[in-house]
């Protein structure tokens, strides 16, 4: 069941027009394996791309990267993992060979002034290798950091962390990434989700990744569920006072949207409390 | 006490409309018979817990002070009951009100004395709860499987899961003597009585990735 390009078309400009400033597209990886994704190209073309909004787009490889600026990409996420066994589910090979992969997208983005953002999943955990060390979180993060990525997004990818690791997995990151360059990046699978965003906002991080209506999961994560929902995530900045500038309304309408769409409901709490009213 | 309780509580509102609403007289009326119960209570050195609703905003009045909270919160403990617990009976708090509530509680009470209550409407409360564990507070209420709201409350639902909330202590490192596999049993039978879907996401990860 792939949904539709024109929903996912209107879905990115409903969201364009919340207030929030970064909007991840879409992702140029092989349709093989990933054939939800095989309209990449029409629906960079396809969307209203508002002055002061980025719309960064996943690039697994080279070709992908090289497909996203043809396509009007003026900004990419590349991704590795802190485990070994998730990396070779995931894209098929170690962490060492995604790496390097990634450089020449790397060298690429920078002769094309192409900015790029990089991804760390399983950070506070993995569905296959279970426990991962903080250390090795802070070695990925280094050296993905160090290749020239601007931010470094940590994943948890299968929801499983908690305050207690949010805390130990920073600490250890810290001492290698700025804060400034840290963005989380927590799934709710577990319930854990705004309680870990809280505990990073308190050691200063302040990108926070996430979902309009908590969709999305991992399709190489069994059992992975749930993105935190975006409404969610602004209903708490809201009452710690933090300035956003999105317009909580205009993103539950955007959730009632493509859930509709979807035909699913909405895994926003938020969202459920107000229509209830 | 005649079927054998050995502990009670009693319970206030830190709103005067939600007190009429839900036991149909004033915050003051309320806490005038709760005397008579604490009383009772003292001569058979039964305990008294004493809860307080709408400690983070009310579904009638809005926006409640935390002042207000103190105020009540003062008074049950006062009474004599051992305990007070802060209910934000809608879920409508965030980290930031909790804070704020709690320091103005926090005067008038000892943090010994003090227990969250907070209910998972908007999604806030395990982050409500971290925050006052972090403040101090060492007493939290849950419902297995998320069951229950307040029928006076339009639209509340959901107290904060306990298997959600074991998982977080755990993870903090919190030693709280509970197994989460019998509780996440509990809440299996309970939601099969109920024929409804538990409201802890713990336990449909659990059923997800087949650990049960």
């Amino acid at each position: 069941n792939i949904v539709p390009t024109p929903v996912k078309i209107n879905l990115i400009n409903m969201l364009s027009e919340t207030g929030l400033q970064v909007i991840e597209a879409t992702s140029f990886v092989s349709p093989k394996w990933v054939p939800q994704m095989a309209d990449h190209t029409e629906v960079m073309q396809g969307i209203n791309k508002l002055p002061g909004i980025s719309y960064p787009v996943l690039t697994p490889n080279l070709k992908g990267f090289q497909e996203a600026v043809a396509a009007g990409a003026k900004e990419v996420s590349i991704f590795g993992a802190a485990s070994e066994l998730f990396t070779k589910k995931n894209i098929n090979c170690s962490i060492e060979e995604s790496l390097e992969r990634f450089g020449a997208v790397m060298t690429a983005a920078r002769a094309a002034d192409v900015p790029v953002r990089g991804y760390v999943s399983c950070v506070l955990g993995c569905p296959y290798e279970g426990k991962i060390s903080p250390a090795k979180v802070a070695e990925v993060s280094k050296k993905m950091y160090s290749m020239g990525c601007y931010e470094i997004s940590l994943g948890d990818t299968i929801g499983i962390g908690t305050p207690g690791s949010m805390k130990e997995m920073l600490t250890a990151v810290m001492k290698e990434v700025p804060v400034g360059a840290l963005a989380v990046h927590c799934h709710d699978t577990y319930g854990q989700a705004l309680a870990n965003i809280l505990v990073a906002l308190q050691m200063g991080v302040s990108v926070v990744d996430a979902s309009v209506a908590g969709l999305g999961g991992c399709p190489y994560a069994q059992g992975a569920s749930g993105n935190v929902a975006t409404e969610d995530l602004v209903y708490m900045l809201n009452g710690l006072g933090i300035h956003t500038g999105v317009d909580l309304q205009k993103l539950m309408d955007t959730g009632t949207f493509i859930c509709n769409a979807l035909n699913r409901r909405t895994n926003s709490k938020v969202s459920q409390a107000c229509c209830r009213l | 006490i005649a079927a054998g309780a050995t502990e009670v509580s009693v319970f206030g509102a830190a709103s005067e409309a939600f007190s009429k609403m839900n036991i149909n007289c004033s915050i003051d009326e309320s806490i005038e018979k709760f005397e008579e119960v604490v009383k009772s209570a003292r001569h058979m050195n039964i305990p008294v817990r004493g809860y307080v609703s709408c400690a983070l905003g009310c579904p009638y009045e809005g926006s409640i002070r935390p002042a207000k909270v103190a105020e009540v919160s003062k008074r049950l403990y006062s009474m004599g009951c051992y305990e007070i617990s802060l209910g934000d009976t809608i879920g409508v708090g965030t980290p930031g009100s909790m804070k704020r509530m709690l320091e103005a509680v926090m005067k008038e009470i000892p943090l010994s004395a003090l227990a969250v209550h907070c209910h998972d409407t908007y999604g806030q409360a395990l982050a409500n709860i971290l925050t006052a564990i972090q403040m101090g507070v060492a007493v939290v209420d849950s419902s297995v499987a998320g069951l229950g709201g307040c029928p006076y409350a339009k639209g509340a639902t959901g107290n904060v899961a306990t298997e959600d909330v074991i998982y977080m202590l755990n993870g903090l490192g919190i030693n709280t003597g509970v197994n989460l596999y019998k509780v996440m049993e509990a809440g299996n039978f309970i939601c099969t009585a109920l024929n409804k879907t538990t409201n802890s996401k713990v336990a449909q990860a659990s059923f997800n990735t087949g650990t049960i």
